[in-house]
């Protein structure tokens, strides 16, 4: 039986960068979310080589982002990470999600799902508060990646 | 003529670009490492609360930010005009030696083991970590490893990874409990256990890259390193020791703050990196080198004995003053080697439990001056303030700034070797950009910096047309 303490969140962005922090905002929003079920919810600016580790432990990885596609700044969307293939720029800063899973896989035998939420920014400049919008979507926000937990456990119950 | 750009240099920490210039027969005239980014905290500091600068100043680099924290603080504490508690002294060193294995390990394992595992020739779009991981999953755990034990140590100490807030003007805000110091002696055995494998794997492999040791910033220089009185390695402590090729001395137990004395700082149009010189051989002729490689050279010996007897093989194999930058990788290993044990060292005291960790004073004097090694060389911040103690003036010598006329030296040396004629292979080019890794340049660090820049790298004719063009 799949329980959420099993599933790792992990919200990242710059929270002194407007809206590209709303990842991180939600992720403080889960932390103290009874809702996430005890989940265990990182807020990082970037995704590193190091979380391989702990990405291949968990059962189910829940990327929280901001997304700069065009769109309604606001709007949540989300999907299952795929097969594509990683870019190969695992450098120090950062790696993209495939490439962690990648490495995950690589390095320590298995790598879970992963699921991708993001929402759409309105603002990126030099800041510490989200748009109105976005600000005004962080409950909407919250709520997907509840539901992507929920749904996880609920299949393998 | 034509010119050669590649643009943004790889897995360097910033942003730059290498220009080459070539003459009518395609052979290399000149070369030039632009950094081009720029950020100017020496400019945002004017007007804060000195007690705020360490803070503010560890912002300027996620990678070493603990080296801006220690400099920082002893300029502050240089401004307070008081001694901090010996304690705080170890405790600090602690948390600079685990910066100096992480960082060492980012350098080593994630930007430049690609070259070094898969080969300066290999398909550039494998020759990156994900490469490493696929073919010697080993060496990948092992850094992926070193690097968190070394961020762990800082997290412990700090509250954080990165930007930690524990070093304070005056010393660091808390005491060392023991859970955490037995926490962080819990790990020491696994750590030793990867840099031991890892440089037994260089070591074996070492004679693969004969060329590019040869090749790569392979001239006489000086090499400028804090030492302390007993010769050892002064990571965070020690007086200026700077030496010539051949090991004879220009300075020892010199008080490093009055930098200014010593070394001028120089600017050229092309770049936002200042070049530092010795001030006694003028520019550019006052060459020198800081970080790993020169450390090696100017010490005596590290002061722990499993990584000076690494230091003894070393020595034998390569001479007492190795003057190729390439060596700068093995050198950064057995400086992990020598931080881990000092670690354990420092930890193994039972007075590191001590609460006495912080003296408290307001500014008493106009001006200060900080200096500690940071993992890429000596770092230097020099503040002066007002009455109140508000900011009004700041410089920044930083590693990468003391390395600058070498890496430049470095990438025209590499470029004439390798590169000859405008049509330009791939991995020739990637020997230029390696040359400048072998320093492990902190940009972000040296200059400050807003965006990215695509990899583009065009040959350009005459006439300004473009020849040639690669994109990556």
């Amino acid at each position: 039986m799949i329980l959420a303490d099993d599933v790792l969140v992990i919200g990242y962005g710059n929270p002194l960068r407007g809206d590209d922090g709303a990842g991180w905002r939600a992720a403080e929003l889960l932390e103290d979310d009874p809702r996430a079920g005890g989940a265990r919810v990182l807020a990082l600016h970037q995704l590193t080589p190091e979380l391989a580790l702990e990405v291949s432990q968990a059962s189910l990885v829940v990327l929280v982002d901001a997304s700069e596609e065009p769109g309604v700044p606001g709007t949540v969307s989300s999907w299952a990470l795929g097969e594509e293939p990683a870019s190969g720029h695992v450098y120090s800063h950062h790696v993209d999600p495939a490439g962690l899973v990648q490495l995950a896989s690589t390095l320590y035998g298995q790598a879970p799902p992963v699921v991708q939420v993001s929402i759409r920014v309105a603002d990126v400049q030099v800041g510490i508060n989200l748009s109105t919008l976005v600000g005004n979507a962080m409950p909407a926000l919250v709520d997907k990646v509840i539901e992507v937990i929920n749904e996880h456990c609920q299949a393998h119950a | 003529m034509s010119e050669i750009i590649i643009d943004p240099v790889t897995r360097i920490e910033g942003h730059s670009r290498i220009s080459i210039q070539l003459d009518e027969h395609g052979e290399v005239v000149d070369a030039h490492f632009h950094v081009t980014q720029f950020r100017g905290f020496e400019r945002i500091s004017q007007g804060r609360p000195f007690h705020e600068m360490p803070s503010l100043m560890a912002r300027i680099c996620g990678i070493c930010p603990v080296s801006h924290l220690i400099a920082s603080a002893k300029a502050c504490e240089e401004v307070m005009a008081v001694s901090i508690p010996p304690v705080a002294v170890r405790l600090r060193r602690v948390m600079n030696l685990a910066q100096i294995v992480q960082s060492h390990a980012l350098s080593f394992f994630h930007l430049s083991s690609p070259d070094l595992l898969l080969g300066f020739d290999a398909d550039p779009s494998g020759r990156n970590f994900l490469g490493v991981a696929e073919t010697a999953p080993q060496l990948a755990l092992d850094g992926v490893a070193m690097r968190k034990f070394g961020q762990q140590i800082i997290e412990r100490l700090g509250g954080k990874r990165i930007h930690p807030g524990w070093i304070v003007p005056g010393g660091v805000s808390h005491p060392l409990r023991a859970e955490q110091r037995d926490e962080i002696l819990a790990a020491i055995p696994d750590a030793l256990e990867r840099v031991r494998r890892t440089i037994s794997w260089y070591k074996a492999n070492v004679a693969r890259w004969a060329d590019e040791a040869a090749a790569f910033a392979n001239f006489p220089s000086l090499y400028m390193g804090l030492v302390h009185d007993n010769g050892n390695i002064g990571y965070s402590d020690g007086d200026l020791r700077v030496i010539d090729g051949t090991g004879k001395l220009l300075a020892d137990h010199r008080d490093p703050k009055p930098y200014w004395e010593y070394l001028g700082e120089a600017v050229e149009p092309w770049s936002y990196l200042k070049s530092v010189y010795w001030k006694d051989l003028g520019y550019p002729a006052g060459l020198y080198r800081v970080g790993p490689l020169a450390r090696l050279n100017v010490i005596d010996q590290f002061g722990t004995a499993e990584a000076d007897d690494e230091l003894g093989q070393y020595r034998e194999r390569l001479g007492r003053y190795p003057s190729s930058s390439f060596y700068y990788h093995h050198a950064r290993l057995l400086e992990i080697l020598d931080a881990i044990n000092s670690i354990k060292q420092n930890l193994s005291d039972p007075e590191i439990l001590d609460d006495r960790v912080r003296a408290v004073a307001e500014p008493n004097r106009s001006e200060g001056v900080g200096v500690s090694e940071a993992p890429r060389g000596t770092l230097m911040h020099h503040y002066r303030v007002d009455a109140n103690g508000s900011v009004e003036w700041v410089n920044l010598v930083i590693a990468t700034g003391h390395n600058n006329l070498a890496m430049n030296r470095g990438v025209l040396e590499v470029a004439r070797k390798y590169i000859h004629g405008t049509e330009i292979p791939e991995p020739m080019l990637n020997r230029v950009e390696a040359v400048i890794r072998c320093f492990d340049p902190c940009l972000s660090c040296s200059t400050h910096a807003i965006g990215e820049m695509p990899l583009v790298l065009q040959l350009l004719g005459a006439d300004g047309q473009v020849l040639d063009e690669l994109a990556r």
